[in-house]
């Protein structure tokens, strides 16, 4: 078995699990498919939290003939296909063409507006791409704190003709949250949802400035209790619409502003410019109640306030005139230990920065320092094409991606100019520019990977519609230039035409000294796209002298040894503090680097050190859930 | 020599790009023969994708079949200018985190569940089970998708790169370490 190629082994057996029952999927592949639409699935993003489980709403909504829109046919790039809708308490609604380019973003309500102020109002997010401009928004929404919550949720909707490409949308926009959450450590809930179009809906939502995805949860709601009136639940939050519906919808709850008010008069502190409160709606608790958290001072206060009377259900009164006791604090800062009438300990207010020193209120809204932290997606696009000098309408394909790096927030923005493709990294908090890289995309490479490779012997076949062919000498010249070698040096020279998005690419294949070379060259330009090499036969050593691959460019090996303990200086811990050390000798893009990983506690640490000088190339620090 | 053999081998697994880009073409005409054939060329790709997300051999497999009823059902929205497997992996990768996010299934599995990896598969041989086991259980999960991406799809690590939304270089340093870890686990050598 060690002769064996694990990744083939494993292909194979994938081949053997997959599930082999083409009768059942095309047992399900005749269906007609219909007008109504499952909808919604509500997403759990922590096991940790309390759980709740929206039921799936039922969606039957009535099919606008399309037949009837009156005739007017827009050019394909103008006319709106989807029209997508975030909201949480601020609404949002993105229209996209079929190709899914943002035509128009539109502030739904007055929290809306300012949330988009500093995109221009929405007009930034005019055409790009749709995931990208929901990137932004979702992104804006956790900076201003409006998922912050203990359970927060946001409602996505999508509404479209088509319900094949409304269920794919919604399902791309709901993974492209998700990932913006997560990687947020937000835990709030996704709530989605796909629609057809109905203008009877619109208008009601346009008449209570609310998204059409909001007054459809609405009406789920007004179809189980025929008393509410819809231009009140329209002021809800989409938390507390959710938790009406899955509670049956009893009543109409007071609302998160009159639950603040009634927590500000029952502490005395009404008109108090220095509390600061956060609310949350628990419509579905069977005390239906809203969790109100005063800060004042560096204390904090929790109330419980009846969601149908306004109520307050427990809480410290008059806050002001009891000092708070130093003997109840709570050490990181955490939740109150709530002082419930019943409770015995009546002062037990908790001071949460007393002992910790910074930021308050780490227990309930974990990022809340972002948002004096979080420079946001808009800030870091504007320090990137600040730095390329360019505005934003003279770049196409403009991505913003959230990341973090050892913990640090950073912005990965990526656009196009010029064809060229520019890629920089910027600083989440300072707005710095970290890392610059640009890339010709179809004309010849000047810089970078180094070879311009030869001129214009356009190459042979070319179907390609617009570039040029190098032709496989070339392509082959390229690779082996850029490895440092001759054709004769090297053996099971391979060269591959391919295609890739329309582009021509050379595969070109070769072993030299039991290293196994894989480049993926540009067809018109005979830039290196890719680089990869691999042991031709996979061996992990443990010091410093290894295996016969050492051939390429790296002269020397300042060993195992040397690599682990650069890594563990740089995560300042000793190997004695550490459990799972492992070092692995490797080549990455002809470079010899040690692979080190450990962990301490739950926290994975992966380390790329330069096997030449110990520098660290590349870390990555995971917790372990 | 053995590398060539075994790339020779490998390249005759992996599907082809323009006849997947055939396949999903005709598929979106209502061709059901075409549908038949993509599922028996990417079977074991969409499995690995889901597999790889889910963790859990029955969810995966679910997830498998309406891969495919999901492709039927939307092939025409395919560009054939792009790549096919990507696309298709896609739809997997969409359904397999949206079950996901349902099960709220995150964190290890049981014994029971690795058990039941072959369990369900007649054709899973006692070393496909210890390789699929080895994959699963001594690899981090973005180490496990890029090697069940590799192994079974054919994409370039490139094209990896954008499906999992890493950058390339991770995804090359993530490959590798973790072909170095199948091959530890399978000599039984432990690397230091």
């Amino acid at each position: 078995m060690t002769e064996r190629n694990p990744e083939q082994m494993l292909a194979q057996a994938l081949n053997h699990a997959a599930p082999d029952d083409l009768h059942t999927v095309l047992s399900q592949c005749g269906a007609k498919k219909g007008n109504v639409i499952d909808m919604t699935e509500a997403t759990e993003r922590s096991t940790n939290k309390k759980k709740w489980t929206l039921g799936l709403i039922a969606a039957v909504l009535a099919l606008v003939l399309l037949g009837g829109a009156g005739g007017i046919f827009y050019h394909q790039s103008y006319a709106v296909a989807s029209v997508v809708s975030l909201d949480v308490n601020p609404s949002i609604e993105l229209r996209a063409n079929r190709n899914e380019k943002v035509l128009s973003c539109a502030a739904m309500n007055d929290e809306a507006a300012a949330l988009l102020a500093d995109m221009n109002g929405g007009a930034d997010l005019k055409g790009t791409e749709l995931d990208v401009a929901v990137n932004a928004i979702v992104g804006s929404l956790l900076r201003n704190g409006y998922l912050d919550g203990l359970s927060s949720a946001i409602l996505l909707s999508v509404e479209d003709d088509d319900q094949n490409r409304a269920v794919r949308i919604q399902e791309e926009l709901v993974a492209i949250v998700d990932s913006v959450l997560k990687d947020s450590s937000n835990e709030a809930s996704v709530l989605s949802q796909s629609l057809t179009a109905d203008s009877e809906l619109k208008a009601r939502a346009k008449e209570s400035n609310i998204s059409s995805g909001k007054a459809y949860l609405i009406d789920q709601i007004i179809a189980k209790n025929g008393n509410l009136e819809f231009d009140r639940l329209a002021t809800l939050s989409v938390k507390e619409l959710r938790d009406l519906l899955k509670a049956g919808a009893p009543g109409m709850p007071i609302g998160i502003e009159a639950a603040k008010q009634a927590a500000l008069e029952y502490a005395g502190v009404k008109g108090n410019n220095a509390v600061t409160a956060d609310v949350d709606a628990e419509l579905d608790d069977p005390a239906p109640h809203y969790d109100v958290d005063l800060y004042l001072s560096g204390n904090e206060y929790e109330y419980h306030i009846n969601a149908y009377t306004g109520e307050v259900l427990s809480g410290q009164k008059n806050i002001l005139s009891v000092k708070p006791t130093p003997d109840t604090q709570t050490p990181s800062g955490g939740n109150i230990g709530t002082q419930t009438p019943s409770g015995g300990n009546t002062g037990t207010q908790t001071p949460s920065g007393g002992n910790t020193g910074n930021s308050g209120n780490t227990g309930n809204t974990g990022s809340a320092g972002n948002k004096t932290t979080d420079i946001g997606a808009s800030a870091a696009k504007a320090a990137a094409l600040k730095h390329a000098g360019l505005r934003e309408n003279q770049v196409t394909n403009l991505r913003v991606k959230k990341d973090y790096d050892d913990g640090h927030i950073e912005y990965d923005v990526d656009f196009i100019y010029n064809n060229t493709e520019y890629e920089y990294t910027i600083h989440g908090v300072t707005g710095a520019v970290i890392d610059c890289e640009t890339e010709l995309i179809h004309k010849k490479a000047s810089t970078g990977n180094g070879n311009s490779s030869s001129s214009g012997n356009s190459g042979n076949s070319g179907n390609s519609s617009s570039s040029t062919d190098i032709g496989a000498e070339a392509a082959k010249a390229a690779a082996l230039k850029h490895a440092g070698l001759r054709e004769n040096q090297v053996t099971n020279l391979r060269t591959k035409k391919d295609y890739d998005d329309g582009h021509i690419e050379y595969d070109v294949d070769f072993i030299y000294n039991n290293t196994e070379y894989e480049y993926t060259i540009h067809g018109a330009t005979g830039m290196v796209l890719d680089c990869d090499t691999e042991p031709v036969r996979g061996q992990s050593s443990s010091g410093n002298g290894g295996n016969g691959g050492s051939s390429s460019s790296t002269t020397t090996d300042a060993g195992a040894e040397a690599a682990k303990a650069a890594a563990l200086k740089h995560a300042g811990l000793t190997a004695s503090q550490v459990s799972g050390l492992r070092v692995e000798r490797d080549y990455e893009r002809g470079r010899l680097v040690y692979e080190v990983e450990f962990r301490y506690g739950r926290m994975e640490y992966d380390y790329t050190i330069d096997a030449a000088n110990g520098a660290i190339l590349d870390h990555e620090r995971d917790y372990d859930d | 020599m053995l590398i060539g053999a075994v790339i020779q081998t490998m390249e005759q697994e992996i599907p082809d790009r323009q006849a997947l880009d055939r396949l999903l073409i005709s598929t979106a005409h209502g061709e059901q023969e075409a549908l038949a054939e993509l599922y028996s060329r990417t079977r074991g790709a969409v499995y690995g994708m889901s597999l790889s997300i889910l963790k859990n051999a029955h969810d995966a497999q679910d997830v498998t079949q309406d891969t495919f009823v999901r492709i039927w059902e939307s092939a025409e929205q395919y560009k054939s200018s792009g790549s096919p497997m990507a696309w298709i992996l896609t739809v997997a990768r969409n359904l397999a985190l949206m079950r996901l996010r349902q099960s709220s299934r995150i964190g290890g599995l049981t014994e029971e569940e690795w058990d039941a990896i072959p369990a369900d598969a007649p054709a899973v041989t006692a070393e496909d089970r210890d390789i699929l086991q080895t994959a699963l259980a001594t690899l981090k999960d973005a180490e496990r998708q890029v090697v069940l991406l590799h192994a079974a799809s054919g994409l370039k690590f490139r094209e990896i790169a954008a499906l999992l939304e890493m950058p390339v270089s991770t995804v090359l340093s993530k490959y590798h370490r973790a072909i170095q870890k199948m091959h530890a686990h399978l000599k039984g050598v432990e690397t230091l």
